[in-house]
């Protein structure tokens, strides 16, 4: 558990954020709501993570849970190498970003499994509650009878570090996304760290267009939704629909490429954060 | 190909091939507009959905967890009939009332049957006729397993030595076991974990769409009874929904009982219950120091398992004696202290109505009851769990409840084959049938004009966005409290991700 409320608090308050960003995304895109191309498994993801992040803070779980998030966000990792490979041999990558996606989950199998190593200045001696964020600690009781580490290897502070640095980079380039100039929906959609070719195409991208006047999947059945973008989308402009918002169409008009961009800056923001609070 | 949607009116009910998703009631929604249909039409695709889902791929799971339960509920009768040489001894024939020996002497004649095990817990006969028990910590017994002296309280014979769990003899241990892990360990009791965590959900969905399907066709008879008369997919149905709503307290009441045992969600409710003041109280057995005034011990009485064989046996007697005193009346048992300085217990174990769970702590060197706490004293919470518990295992109201288990596992049973049958019935590659679009299509499991509905229940109809989302943000309190049910929806949801992935892109 971290020792400082305020930072405690801020954690939470974000990664919650995070989270029902997150879980609007996730239900947008399941049930055809979208207003532009998305991954569920990455919105899933982030879901995962935004949980796991405030169980950190929280020191909520134990043993279980920490096997439980190491299966999870392993799996995430293999998903989003794969779309990564797939994107750089010219496939469709199916999920925006992979790259940076790939560096955040594994950030996350590093930041539970490497947590005895990392927390271990912060160690409070062998008294059987394990160390201070006890709930992700390996061992927990059974290391009260082993040796105590008492300092973060060499090898784990770099690593980390590393991941650290990382994220902040993943974080600059989510806040340069933000720029008016550079705000398009095909780049914030399609793109992967470091690579900004389109990663689906243009053609691959059914619903990359804001003002959607493609029929959406039983558009019968669907709120009148207003996307109220008035920014570039992709080269296009995009066109608020005269349809009145009701609460829901507000909601899923606030899903844009920038609130996107914006999740993830927070989320890498967030991560470093934690990493440099474990250090 | 052209799609042709049907409509649907309530007279046409038993012709549920004709309907989307096989429902009758898609054409019966209220007036559009109306505040009920808008959440109603975004959550029923959704409910529909979870229910078939769940009900699929949990099946297996319930199924296998009914059937033990089934099986637990013979227990009791069937432990009597294998163990009734343990468990009862002819009562001798005397002038006035049969005495027993001392506990003392049984005591004794337990530890010289077993000398290598420790004494853990006595238990002296509650019943004219039934045996003594005294209980081991012995080596080479399972983990949370003892070994049991069962003796004749008239005699001192001892009439057998068994392994036990709890007050368990070996058959119903073995059909305990089976029910709670199927012999696999802590891997085993994931799978009722599962089962139970789903269980809830099922029937809760189930409940809303039968009653809210039926309230709309005003056809009550048709809501609280089954269907005797047609065929197919309807009527297998109007038995599954009418069984389930029949059933539906009693699931939910095992859903809930079976979470505590559970073993992630169990320990979140211990948490809860504990932080709210719910946990069972238990009598206080720390001894008060040594006053130093003449007679009080200078040390502070051994431990249950320190004492000599004669020691153990005359204090066993005389905590008995004590707890007597104090209107405990049979069943009881008498649990030795764990360490020095500690009082012994001694607790009433009925478990069937009305529940006996009185319990004293005995000073073991000088027989003064230190602490003293009634069953009616329990926080109301707590009562509850107990009764919810013993419920449970068929020993509340003995017959009645055993009678009442096997009923709603039979129950159980029914539904979850006639659901798998209800599948099979509209299974995609039924002969005649046309598969539309799948779920995550746009009118995905539409009914066609090729043929009969296809594709899963709430396939016409797309779930809305706020359903999905409010039922999601439910899910995830719900998954983290309930770690097994939140795993599962999250690889539920992963696999469906994943499949409409793949179908988009084969579309694309």
């Amino acid at each position: 558990m971290i020792s400082s409320i305020p930072l405690s608090v801020v954690l939470t308050v974000l990664f919650t954020g995070t989270g029902l960003y997150s879980l609007l995304r996730w239900a947008s895109l399941r049930t055809g709501a979208a207003s532009h191309h998305g991954d569920q498994v990455a919105e899933l993801s982030h879901l995962v993570m935004s949980l796991a992040m405030v169980g950190m803070v929280w020191a909520y779980g134990g043993p279980a849970a920490a096997t439980l998030q190491l299966v999870a966000f392993g799996g995430f990792s293999c998903y989003f190498l794969a779309r990564l490979v797939r994107s750089r041999s010219g496939g469709p990558a199916g999920c925006p970003a992979p790259g940076f996606h790939l560096l955040m989950a594994a950030s996350m199998v590093w930041m539970v499994a490497a947590m005895p190593l990392l927390m271990a200045g912060l160690a409070i001696g062998s008294g059987g509650g394990g160390m201070v964020m006890d709930g992700h600690v390996m061992g927990g009781d059974e290391g009260a009878s082993g040796p105590v580490v008492t300092e973060t290897p060499g090898w784990a502070l770099a690593l980390t570090v590393l991941f650290c640095v990382g994220l902040l980079v993943g974080a600059g380039y989510w806040a340069r996304q933000l720029r008016p100039a550079r705000a398009s929906g095909a780049d914030l959609s399609g793109v992967q760290l470091g690579n900004k070719r389109p990663a689906e195409g243009a053609e691959n991208l059914p619903a990359v267009e804001f003002g959607n006047r493609r029929p959406v999947a039983d558009a019968e059945n669907l709120p009148a939704v207003e996307f109220g973008n008035e920014e570039p989308v992709g080269g296009r402009t995009a066109t608020a629909t005269a349809a009145p918002a009701p609460a829901r169409g507000r909601v899923l008009a606030a899903l844009t490429p920038r609130a996107d961009a914006t999740c993830h800056l927070a989320m890498s923001l967030g991560m470093a954060a934690m990493f440099l609070v474990m250090l | 190909m052209s799609e042709t949607t049907v409509s649907a009116s309530t007279e046409l009910d038993d012709r549920t091939d004709l309907y989307p998703d096989g429902d009758p009631e898609t054409a019966a929604l209220p007036p559009a507009g109306s505040a009920r249909a808008w959440w109603w039409r975004e959550l029923r695709p959704l409910l529909l959905r979870v229910h078939f889902y769940a009900g699929l791929f949990v099946g297996p799971f319930l199924l296998v967890a009914a059937l033990t339960g089934l099986l637990y509920t013979t227990t009791p009768q069937l432990e009597q009939l294998v163990h009734h040489d343990q468990l009862h001894v002819p009562v001798p024939a005397s002038g006035g009332a049969a005495t027993a020996l001392p506990l003392s002497q049984q005591v004794s004649a337990a530890v010289a049957a077993l000398p290598e095990g420790k004494v853990t817990a006595i238990r002296p006969a509650g019943t004219p006729d039934g045996t003594t028990r005294v209980v081991f910590a012995a080596p080479g017994v399972p983990e949370d397993y003892s070994r049991t002296v069962f003796l004749d309280p008239y005699t001192a014979q001892v009439r057998g030595i068994l392994t036990t769990y709890g007050e368990w003899l070996p058959v119903r241990a073995w059909f305990d076991e089976l029910h709670r892990t199927l012999h696999l360990g802590a891997v085993g009791r994931v799978y009722t974990e599962l089962a139970a965590s789903w269980l809830w959900v099922l029937t809760l969905s189930g409940l809303a769409i039968w009653v809210a399907r039926r309230r709309r066709v005003r056809a009550l008879r048709h809501t609280l009874a089954p269907r005797l008369r047609g065929a197919g997919r309807g009527r297998v149905r109007s038995w599954h929904g009418s069984v389930g709503l029949w059933a539906a307290v009693g699931l939910l009441f095992l859903s809930a009982t079976g979470l505590t045992w559970s073993q992630f969600a169990g320990t979140n409710v211990d948490t809860l219950r504990a932080a709210l003041h719910w946990s069972s109280p238990s009598v206080h057995t720390t001894l008060p120091a040594p006053l130093g005034l003449p007679g009080a011990p200078a040390t502070p009485p051994a431990s249950g398992t320190s004492l000599s064989p004669a020691e153990l046996a005359t204090t066993a007697e005389r905590v008995l004696a004590a707890a007597r005193a104090r209107g405990l009346g049979d069943p009881v048992q008498i649990t030795p202290a764990s360490k020095p300085g500690r009082a012994w217990v001694v607790a009433q174990t009925q478990r069937s109505w009305p529940e006996k769970q009185d319990s004293v702590a005995v000073d073991p060197a000088t027989g003064t009851v230190v602490d003293q706490l009634r069953f009616a004293e329990w926080p109301l919470a707590a009562k509850l769990a107990r009764w919810g518990v013993d419920a449970h295992m068929g020993l509340l109201f003995g017959l009645a409840s055993q009678i009442a288990l096997a009923g709603l596992a039979l129950g159980l049973i029914c539904m979850i084959i006639w659901g798998y049958r209800m599948w099979w019935l509209r299974r995609p590659t039924r002969s005649g049938g046309t598969v539309g679009p799948a779920g995550g299509g746009p009118s995905g499991g539409r009914l066609t004009a090729g043929g009969p509905a296809v594709g899963p229940p709430g396939g016409t109809r797309r779930p809305g966005f706020g359903a999905v989302a409010m039922v999601g943000a439910v899910a995830i309190g719900v998954g983290v409290f309930l770690p097994v049910f939140g795993a599962s929806l999250l690889v539920f949801l992963l696999v469906d991700a994943l499949r409409q992935g793949r179908e988009r892109v084969v579309a694309g």
